[in-house]
């Protein structure tokens, strides 16, 4: 066998193994898209710019904290389970924190922040959800946190102080703990339509 | 590019499209997706993938990248920056060939420019553990490594950015130990605090092979150049036998073995360049010296006479030691 032939030969496994990874990334999420379940996260999107990463909408979530058990210690970063369940208004609440994923229903496999003492007193751990970005057009971001902002934006203070979300919520497809986001929806329309001004 | 064999120029350039396109492919699946931002594992799958082009094309910027991307991943420091250690060994065997087969080449020397740079910046993070009153010994132990390594390579062009390197580092680092402050560690264990016993010996086999590089290094150059090596290789018994003092003694008295060490090292020097009829090393001697006496100008209690009387002294040295071997050079030639 030539040099060059081994060189060839060398090439075309490396390039495998290059298209494989990308390849996988792309597979996983579609299949997800195409048979995960649909959950409604409710979702406040700003659009923060990233030098490297462009413009995109940074969402923050309502539900971004789960019970942390009593027995279960949790390190900062650790990687755990969260089952997933539906409000009364079909929004996706979080339930308790799990080092293992749960046998039934539909979880996410978040990142830990810190725990911290919830409204009852329980022991509640902040997570990151693996859909905090919306990806958009350079110049359809900044229109589409405009849009968000003319569609009512955060309500203003209550008469007690408070302020109250408008109806905005990211649609997210779950299967085996794996998250991907489909769309970012205000006030029953997409936010890409409302950048667009459709 | 690998069918026909072609030169350098192409195998160059192709490798750096290479690269870049692995890392934009990888982002952009990302951004379709909409998948966060995870830097560190982003850079760590970039990493894997991109070490392949090292072998296939041996390219000088492929290697620079992949240095860049080690050291931004590391410098990141997620928990995982250890891995550093495998995936620079991983390209290593891909280094090692282009140092050899293109010794005077210029892209070895900017190759051996990126592999000191990169092993020095990401010495320190990728040890999480380890007590803060060791980074000044395990720094200058590995800045003595490249030193007394490239005493061995010489001539080869790629053993300057080592020596450079190296040199600079043991005189810097020896004039940061010179403060007590540096020495100041957790104290009750020198290394391992909430380690895992993975963690522990994976940090302790890099501090390891760290000393037991310089002192082969320095055994391998001493054999070479004999007594050239003595001024740098002392660096090796004066920091750890600080580090001892500040353990089990004071950090002050550390902090004084640092001040001696820069004292002789400094002599030294000036010494063999004035025997060895060397401007550079009897220059670098008086640079070492009167830096020790600008760094005691501000921190000791010397009147003001005193330090300006020092100041002075070191001045007229250096125009004596220069004229003086101005003026032999003069009578010889």
């Amino acid at each position: 066998v030539s040099r060059r032939a081994l060189h060839l030969a060398a090439l075309a496994v490396v390039a495998l193994a290059q298209l494989a990874v990308p390849a996988a990334m792309i597979l996983g999420r579609e299949r997800t898209l195409a048979e995960g379940t649909q959950w409604r996260f409710r979702t406040e999107p700003v659009d923060p710019a990233d030098a490297f990463r462009g413009r995109y909408l940074a969402l923050a979530f309502v539900a971004d904290s789960a019970p942390l058990p009593a027995g279960t210690e949790v390190a900062y970063g650790e990687r755990v389970y969260v089952p997933l369940a539906r409000d009364a208004q079909g929004f996706a609440t979080l339930g308790p924190v799990a080092l293992a994923p749960p046998a039934l229903g539909d979880y996410l496999r978040v990142r830990t922040y810190s725990a911290l003492p919830g409204d009852d007193g329980a022991q509640r751990v902040q997570v990151r959800l693996p859909f905090d970005r919306l990806y958009l057009d350079e110049d359809l971001a900044p229109q589409a946190e405009a849009a968000w902002r003319d569609a009512g934006g955060p309500l203003p203070p209550a008469a007690s102080g408070e302020t109250t979300a408008r109806a905005a919520w990211a649609l997210v497809r779950v299967r085996d703990g794996e998250a991907v986001l489909e769309d970012v929806v205000v006030e029953g329309r997409s936010i890409r339509e409302l950048a667009r001004g459709g | 590019v690998l069918a026909t064999e072609r030169g350098e120029g192409w195998r160059e350039a192709t490798a750096a499209l290479w690269t870049l396109a692995i890392g934009s492919s990888i982002a952009l699946v990302g951004q379709t997706y909409h998948i966060p931002g995870d830097w560190t594992a982003f850079l760590r799958t970039w990493l894997l993938l991109a070490a392949p082009v090292l072998y296939l094309l041996r390219p000088v910027t492929g290697a620079l990248l992949y240095c860049l991307g080690l050291v931004a991943w590391t410098l990141d420091g997620d928990g995982t920056a250890m891995l550093v250690w495998p995936l620079l060994l991983l390209a290593l065997p891909v280094f090692a060939w282009r140092l050899r087969r293109h010794q005077d080449g210029p892209g070895s020397e900017v190759l051996a420019w990126a592999l000191a740079g990169t092993v020095a910046i990401c010495l320190l993070p990728s040890l999480d553990h380890l007590d803060e009153s060791l980074w000044g010994p395990l720094l200058a132990s590995l800045f003595l490594a490249f030193w007394a390594g490239a005493a061995v390579a010489r001539p080869r062009r790629w053993e300057r950015p080592f020596r450079l390197v190296g040199g600079l580092g043991v005189v810097v680092v020896a004039m940061v130990l010179s403060y007590a402050e540096p020495w100041q560690g957790q104290g009750n264990a020198a290394l391992g605090g909430g380690a895992g016993a993975a963690e522990l010996a994976a940090e302790l086999a890099v501090v390891g092979v760290t000393c037991l590089g310089a002192v082969a290094f320095v055994a391998l150059a001493w054999r070479r150049h004999g007594g050239e090596v003595v001024p740098f290789a002392l660096a090796l018994p004066a920091v750890w036998l600080a580090w001892l003092l500040a353990r089990f003694d004071s950090r002050e008295s550390a902090a004084a073995l640092a001040n001696v060490y820069l004292l002789v090292l400094g002599a030294l020097l000036l010494v063999s360049g004035l025997r060895e009829d060397s401007l550079r090393r009897a220059n670098a001697g008086t640079g070492v010296l009167g830096l020790l006496v600008l760094l005691r100008f501000f921190d000791t209690d010397w009147g003001f006479l005193l330090r300006g009387s020092a100041f002075i002294a070191v001045g007229l040295g250096f125009l004596l030691v220069n004229s003086l071997l101005l003026r032999r050079r003069r009578s010889t030639a």
